[in-house]
């Protein structure tokens, strides 16, 4: 009889501490799932995948610019303005005339780079003389030389910064692929990346 | 017959103790199990999550760029003055690009399938409506349709008033 009670003392304690290790380790997985969800949250943020650029007010492309056209001033959407140059029916610019008002202490930092392949972004040489660079500094906007882009571009491009979009601009006979990297916030510095 | 009883005893206990052995062997089996289950099912969700995300991102996009494109034709028409109908119409052709994805809303507006009056004249609230606007979005092979309609009121100045979602 002491056996018995024993053995159901011992059955007792053992699937108690089976209870506890099975609370333990669902304790642990909840923790680990949500520290895990948290870390991936901050680090898709970083990597410019928050949406907050598909709300109208927020995206660059839909930004409000003054472009002429046959002496004529007309007031359009940036992407629009951008769809007119790379069709050659304005000039750079007077795309980057409107850039610049579009940067300040808030906003510093605009990069516009098309291509036709995709990430256009940091493309070298004479590829890159049609990208955009503003940055606002000592109170005014400043461009840089077109054959800085690819360094410039590359900070960018290591914090996943970019958003892309792709455009098929019909040019009469045929249709256009035009890939397009934008970024629109605070600038990504040399020191920050090097201190990383 | 006491040591018979024992022995008995014994073997009972030691059943007993494979028995509770195999339950806590079994937990930690099924936890690997569950652990096992749970990274094979994010690493597969991660890739359907980003082939919807992507879709649904454009689809946003091009509706809020024929948002964007309302509201500024609507100003400009405003400013203009006349035939603000008219003036749509004809800014409108100008920002027409032929670019994929925006739907019908270019067609709408050159066919005039669409409402843009003044609401109160003495309070100069102008009003547009264009109703069953769809937009598209292709991204390998999904594709999004979305349906919507625009209702904006402008003041005199061609200023959004209201925007009705």
């Amino acid at each position: 009889m002491t056996h018995n009670k024993g053995g159901q003392v011992g059955k007792f304690v053992t699937g108690f501490v089976s209870f506890l290790l099975i609370v333990f380790f669902i304790a642990v997985f909840i923790a680990l799932s949500s520290g895990l969800a948290k870390i991936k949250h901050s680090a898709d943020k970083e990597a410019g995948k928050d949406t907050s650029f598909l709300c109208k007010e927020n995206n660059l492309l839909f930004k409000e610019v003054e472009i002429k056209i046959d002496k004529q001033k007309q007031q359009m959407l940036l992407i629009d303005a951008l769809n007119l140059f790379y069709l050659d029916k304005i000039e750079y610019s007077d795309v980057e005339d409107n850039l610049k008002n579009l940067v300040s202490k808030d906003k510093p930092c605009l990069i516009i780079a098309a291509g036709e392949s995709k990430n256009p972004a940091g493309q070298p040489g004479g590829a890159a003389r049609n990208d955009f660079y503003i940055e606002f500094e000592e109170g005014k906007a400043k461009t840089a030389n077109f054959g800085a882009f690819p360094m410039i571009f590359s900070k960018y491009r290591n914090k996943d910064v970019f958003r892309a979009l792709l455009i098929n601009l019909p040019t009469g006979k045929e249709v256009k692929k035009i890939y397009i990297e934008y970024y629109y916030g605070q600038c990504i510095s040399g020191e920050d990346e090097n201190a990383k | 017959m006491a040591n018979v009883s024992q022995e008995k005893m014994k073997m009972l206990n030691k059943k007993g103790d494979i028995a509770l052995t195999l339950l806590v062997f079994v937990v930690l089996v099924a936890i690997g199990a569950i652990i096992f289950g749970f990274l094979g099912f994010d690493s597969n969700i991660q890739k359907k999550v980003e082939d919807l995300r992507k879709p649904i991102e454009q689809i946003a996009f091009n509706q809020q760029y024929v948002i964007a494109q309302a509201e500024l034709i609507g100003k400009e028409s405003i400013k203009i003055g006349g035939d603000i109908k008219q003036n749509f119409i004809r800014l409108a052709a100008q920002k027409d690009f032929g670019l994929e994805n925006f739907g019908n809303f270019f067609r709408k507006i050159r066919e005039g399938d669409f409402e843009f009056y003044i609401k109160d004249a003495e309070q100069g609230v102008y009003y547009l409506e264009i109703n069953r606007i769809f937009v598209v979005s292709r991204v390998g092979t999904n594709e999004v349709e979305r349906n919507f309609d625009i209702e904006i009121e402008f003041d005199k100045m061609g200023n959004l008033r209201k925007v009705y979602k």
